[in-house]
């Protein structure tokens, strides 16, 4: 079987604009097999110059795919030099950029009745990509945590099938939503999770990923976690990702994440290797 | 244009092939040990211009690694502590070796033992494999306690070491990988030829730390790690032309090359070979974007084989 994953395509750029102070949403044209190999949750390593400062290509969630116009929608915030350089490129440059890469939330196989999607700032960008999948259980809710109203953006610029129903926001600083942390807000519905069939996808800090995991799995519902490290590679050759395993020895992000079963970590050793 | 017509239809087709301790490989351009893991996952996707696959370095026992975080990016740079991560002699033999029985891309292993009677068990065993083309000892890995590093930075042992394993690696050529965090590597690359070595890979990373004031840590896991890619070009050229002009085993090198450019300068110094780590993880398609450069460039200076171009500027 010919691997098709380990190679750069070329892309086209064409929309990277900007929603928040430090968010941006680019957009780009790529070849018709990208859809084959996509699935909710997986990730991209996208060469943000053809230079080599920056050197290695960086690893983006993709938030949302249109197989009928052939464009793929990354959702970034500006945090270092890639990503910075990343934001200045324009409608109509080429960039190279793996093909979908990882493992992605499982959706297939799940029993689940209904969804917390759980975001922290820029987290929720892998999240948005779970409303691609076509059966989905019916009830789904995603929450969302950011510091200030400032950090808000209108997810329905991304995806536009997703219903502002279902979406609860939770601000720090309490100028946007309910006061407090998207932890505080997913506790405050404890009531009607604890005895339901739920299953939570989340993504955003560690600390609050293993903060959620407490809470998960003392109540012992289903948690998966999309996780960030810094990568190399991005297929699984160079080993620069390794991630604590709950079993000893340690798995790699890239290749058997960036989602991964809660319980399948060791959480205690993670914040040290992030 | 008239007939017969004398132009580059019929110049000699162009002879990339180079010579190393007896084998001829198709190409100079080698994966970097590490880089590309065993070889079964990496050719599943055609690399028409490599030349040779140098596996990850494979010890008798599988490892861990070491803890993360195990990479950090610096300008041009990526410092690694991967710390030997591997599956282990018995897992390659049965897994990757019956892989290559249907690649004609020669497959060197790089070794990596904690004790010279590990390093004799595993070339000892790799050698009866006919897939096997090469043997490249690693004793130059900055990110392991035991073996590696240690091994490579004594004389007496590494003469020794290396003459044990010629003994034990039947007809094998074995490649020797020197660490450059030595006052002199021309010395090592004289016990390795002295040693009865038959190939030298100059060289394996340069040591490094990376600091982060904000969490008042230390970047990588291990602390130390391996500074490769780009930063290390002339630093590696360097340790390069020195060997290469006061050795006469053949010099594999290995350090930074990025494209067609770095490559013939390399083969310019000396180097029969040329691997290629740290680049081909940002760009898989590496391989074939140098070959294409190196073709155009001979082609340009009418020079019809390459080994007309190794070792010109010395």
């Amino acid at each position: 079987m010919v691997d098709l994953l380990h190679r750069l395509i070329k892309t086209e750029i064409i929309g990277n604009n900007q929603l928040t102070e430090t968010v941006f949403l680019l957009r780009i044209i790529v070849p018709p097999y990208f859809f084959r190999l996509f699935a909710p949750g997986k990730f991209s390593m996208i060469r943000v110059s053809n230079t080599l400062d920056p050197l290695l290509n960086r690893p983006f969630s993709i938030s949302f795919v249109d197989k009928e116009k052939d464009y793929v929608s990354v959702l970034y915030r500006v945090v270092g030099k890639g990503t910075k350089i990343l934001s200045t490129r324009k409608v109509g440059d080429y960039l190279y950029m793996t093909p979908p890469l990882g493992q992605g939330f499982p959706l297939r196989n799940l029993q689940s009745s209904s969804l917390i999607l759980l975001g922290g700032g820029i987290g929720i960008a892998p999240l948005i990509s779970i409303y691609l999948e076509n059966e989905l259980p019916k009830e789904i809710t995603l929450l969302w945590g950011i510091k200030e109203k400032s950090e808000y953006f209108d997810i329905g610029k991304i995806h536009k099938s997703i219903d502002s129903s279902s979406l609860l926001i939770a601000s720090e600083d309490g100028s946007f939503g309910m006061r407090g942390t998207v932890l505080d807000l997913f506790k405050s519905r404890m009531n009607e999770i604890k005895n339901s069939d739920t299953t939570i996808f989340a993504c955003g800090p560690v600390k609050m990923l293993h903060a959620l995991h407490e809470v998960c799995e003392k109540y012992d519902l289903p948690l998966y976690v999309s996780l960030e490290t810094r990568m190399a590679c991005g297929t699984g050759f160079c080993l620069g990702c390794a991630i604590p395993s709950s079993e000893g020895g340690y798995l790699k992000t890239c290749r058997d994440g960036p989602v991964f079963n809660a319980m399948a970590l060791s959480w205690e050793d993670i914040h040290d290797a992030t | 244009m008239q007939w017969p017509y004398h132009g580059k239809i019929f110049m000699t087709p162009l002879d990339t092939s180079t010579e190393i301790s007896g084998i001829r490989f198709p190409t100079p351009l080698f994966t970097a040990s590490g880089t590309a893991g065993y070889g079964d996952e990496f050719l599943r996707t055609p690399r028409p211009y490599l030349g040779a696959f140098v596996t990850k370095g494979i010890s008798l026992r599988p490892r861990e690694g070491n803890p993360p975080p195990r990479i950090y990016e610096t300008p041009c740079g990526l410092l690694n502590a991967i710390g030997l991560e591997n599956i282990g002699l018995d897992a390659f033999i049965e897994r990757v070796i019956p892989f290559f029985k249907y690649i004609s891309i020669p497959l060197i292993v790089n070794i990596f033992g904690e004790t010279v009677q590990d390093l004799i068990e595993i070339s000892s065993r790799l050698s009866t494999f006919s897939e096997v083309k090469a043997l490249e000892l690693n004793v130059s890995c900055p990110n392991v306690n035991a073996g590696g590093v240690a091994f490579g930075k004594d004389k007496n042992f590494l003469f020794s070491l290396v003459k044990q394993i010629k003994n034990h690696c039947l007809s094998k050529p074995l490649w020797v990988k020197l660490t450059p965090n030595v006052t002199d590597i021309l010395d090592f690359a004289k016990v390795v030829e002295d040693a009865g070595g038959n190939a030298l890979t100059i060289a394996n990373s340069y040591a490094g730390i990376a600091v982060d004031c904000e969490r008042e840590k230390f970047r990588l896991g291990n602390i130390t790690g391996g500074l490769t890619g780009p930063a290390i070009k002339p630093l590696s050229q360097y340790a390069v032309w020195k060997v290469s002009s006061h050795v006469k085993l053949p010099v594999i090198a290995s350090g930074g090359c990025s494209n067609a450019t770095d490559a013939l300068e390399y083969f310019l110094i000396g180097a029969k070979a040329v691997q290629i780590g740290t680049m081909a993880l940002v760009n898989p398609e590496i391989f074939s974007d140098i070959f294409n450069g190196i073709s155009t460039f001979l082609e340009r200076k009418r020079i019809n084989s390459l080994e007309q171009w190794i070792g010109r500027l010395k």
